[in-house]
């Protein structure tokens, strides 16, 4: 059969950020895929250096928009390392709480974005009403929505009252009880069932082998969490599982993104009804001495690294940054081989990619010099189109 | 006749195509956020597309790096007339805390004509459907 | 028990690694000659449980580059250190016992240009098509071609 190659990306209609694949195809069957990434490759390290630590929280913050508070969070915690300050207790707390309430509202999102590609758009809309909802709670904790310059070197900006605890606490009510609806939904639902079990496999052994982190390693059954295997700020007091699935596809990152809201549900109320008291921030210098340090944590997405060297001035001598889809690029391009085009949107969303991308499908055959653009909303429906041909046969 | 008829409906139900030419998410989300349920913008006729050639309005969000510029420039010259171009959050508009990389080139005006800008990082999405409307009535009074 | 296991692997690593600390709990660092680096990576792989290559960490120190691999073994997380003349910044490719370094060498060829030898696919990764022969820009002594050096 003639192999075709298909690129894919990089403009998009929707969600995630510019990045391209090169799938080469066999009929229905993809039997190479390419990625090239760096569509949206700003060169942030290289202006970490020329900014001062404390303009560098606010840059860390927009290295993503979904998961910004993680990345501002381990820039502080390796700057705090090196001043050798440890924040008071409230202030992790607040800080592991914003963290809590980030990796919530990022797997709402997925569970929309995934239903959204397997053409279940009510699930889109249900789960981004509910996102909705800790979307409030971030704007009235640290007034905005999305990037909240809430953290900061030795601690956090702002303390929370009595009455913003009550309306957690009411919330988390809320989640618990949706998230239940939506582990339902997962669990029986057909089109989820029918479009998520066994796509986008991934053997326990690959994942280990292309270092894949976060829900997709936990997905191929690896317990592996930062959270639990290197605690970092409140996580070493926390009550929490590690979920993992062992059935190795999209439907298991599912299992796993849904299990793990109820336990956020579970961490954030236990943290706010055993919020330590005193001060929420100490002071340190704006200097930083000669020093380097590591900082780990657990993204929504998986684990986030970020190195940091110091060398006695007010500015970073280097800060690399390693966000968790980069890691998990490599898996993509491994699972998409032997998968069928139509199940394209969803072994990229399974991930949750932070710069996945789906618009301008181009149909290149070699043999036919005939050439097909397809956008990926069309792509979403040829997917879907073919699933329920696929149901009568 | 014909032209105000579809003058009209462009006011009434703007297409809007979304690009990310080098954005941190951030807007993407609230872009998204203001098609939900809560604040619902398709109310207002507000479609997003896929295709930038149905598109009357190209949201765009971040700034632009290298490897977008031109594909940005594609994008817009595949837009049908009239096209408005509007750039979306802070990084859009000035090139904002990414000003001074070495793969941002500026703002969204530095590569095309920008017709109406809505700062913040990001805006809330209350913002989009504001400047989605000033946009159109400018368009609608001019003549 | 923390300093049996850096005594532990320092007497494991003899002659391969100087200079082990481990300077808070799950941070060792380690400094390799880059012509001992592979069988250093290919022993924690084998007897400590490194398959989790993390990042790869590339810094400009003047006269030399630093590069770091981060690498997790059980429940430790490796740096091992390795200097590079810069006159000749060429180092030997993970891609062979941990196939999850490939993009991450990709990156430190490109941005801080190392060398790496024998790696499957030398591409760029980050910076655009059109970049060409602007040199590696997270090099000290890189200027802007845009701005000339002036602020």
């Amino acid at each position: 059969m003639a192999r075709v190659t298909i690129p894919i990306g990089p403009q998009h209609p929707a969600l995630k950020e510019p990045e391209r694949f090169m799938v080469t195809v066999e009929g229905e069957t993809i039997v190479d895929a390419d990625v090239r990434i760096g569509h949206i490759h700003r060169g942030l390290e290289k202006l970490f250096e020329q900014r001062t630590y404390l303009q560098n929280i606010h840059i860390t913050e927009r290295i993503c928009g979904i998961c910004s508070f993680t990345h501002s969070t381990n820039f502080c915690q390796a700057t705090e390392y090196i001043l050798g300050v440890e924040p008071p207790r409230r202030g992790l707390y607040l800080r592991t709480l914003m963290n809590e309430f980030e990796r919530i509202h990022s797997h709402l999102l997925w569970l929309g974005v995934a239903g959204h590609e397997m053409g279940f758009d009510t699930l889109l809309m249900w789960s981004w009403d509910d996102r909705e909802r800790i979307l409030d709670l971030f704007e009235d904790i640290t007034g905005n929505r999305v990037t909240h310059a809430f953290n900061t070197i030795g601690g956090v900006r702002r303390d929370i009252t009595d009455a913003q605890i009550q309306r957690i606490l009411h919330t988390m009510d809320i989640m618990e009880e949706r998230t239940k609806a939506y582990i339902q939904v997962g669990l029986n639902e057909q089109t989820i069932l029918k479009r998520t079990q066994g796509v986008g496999i991934l053997t326990t052994a690959d994942a280990k082998r292309l270092c894949a982190v976060g829900p997709r390693l936990r997905a191929s059954n690896v317990k592996y969490d930062v959270r639990k295997n290197d605690p970092y700020a409140a996580y070493g007091e926390l009550p929490f599982e590690v979920i993992t699935s062992d059935t190795l596809d999209v439907h298991g990152q599912l299992v796993v993104r849904a299990l793990e809201l109820l336990e956020c549900v579970k961490m954030c109320r236990y943290m706010v009804q055993n919020l330590p008291a005193g001060e929420i921030r100490v002071k340190v210098p704006r200097k930083v001495p000669p020093g380097e340090a590591i900082s780990r944590t657990e993204a929504p997405r998986g684990e986030d690294i970020h190195y940091l060297r110091s060398n006695g001035t007010d500015k970073p001598e280097r800060l690399k940054v390693r966000a968790p889809t980069l890691a998990n690029i490599l898996n993509v391009a491994h699972t998409l081989k032997g998968a069928n085009i139509a199940d394209i949107p969803l072994i990229v969303a399974g991930i949750d990619p932070c710069m996945g991308c789906m618009d301008r499908v181009l149909i290149l055959d070699r043999d036919k010099e005939s050439c097909k653009v397809m956008s990926a909303e069309q792509l979403r429906e040829y997917s879907i189109e073919w699933y329920r041909k696929e149901a009568y046969r | 006749m014909f032209e105000k008829m579809v003058k009209l409906s462009r006011v009434k139900s703007p297409w809007v195509c979304h690009f990310n030419s080098g954005s941190c998410n951030g807007c993407d989300i609230e872009i998204i956020a203001a098609l939900m349920p809560r604040f619902d913008a398709e109310r207002f006729g507000v479609l997003l597309k896929g295709s930038p050639r149905h598109a009357d309005v190209l949201l765009c969000t971040g700034p632009v790096t290298g490897q977008m510029k031109e594909r940005l420039i594609k994008i817009y010259e595949q837009m049908p007339e009239p096209k408005f171009v509007v750039a979306f959050g802070e990084c859009a508009c000035t090139g904002a805390v990414y000003t001074g990389a070495y793969n941002v080139e500026g703002g969204i005006d530095k590569v095309i004509p920008v017709n109406a800008y809505v700062p913040g990082c990001p805006p809330k999405p209350e913002a989009i459907l504001d400047g989605v409307v000033k946009l159109l009535t400018a368009f609608k009074e001019s003549e | 028990m923390t300093d049996e296991f850096v005594t532990g692997i320092a007497a494991r690593l003899q002659g391969l690694a100087q200079n082990i600390v481990r300077v808070k709990p799950q941070r060792v660092f380690a400094e390799v000659p880059r012509e001992k680096l592979l069988d250093v990576v290919k022993i924690l792989k084998d007897e400590y449980d490194g398959y989790h290559v993390t990042v790869i960490t590339a810094i400009d120190s003047g006269e030399k580059f630093e590069i770091l691999y981060h690498i997790v073994a059980g429940a430790e997380l490796f740096t091992l250190k390795v200097f590079l003349p810069r006159k000749d910044p060429t180092v030997d490719t993970l891609t062979g016992i941990l196939p999850g370094a490939i993009l991450y060498e990709r990156e430190i060829h490109e941005i801080m240009g190392i060398r790496v030898k024998n790696h499957p696919d030398m591409r760029n990764l980050l910076l655009p098509d059109s970049w060409g022969e602007k040199g590696h820009p997270l090099r000290k002594d890189w200027v802007d071609p845009r701005t000339k050096g002036v602020k």
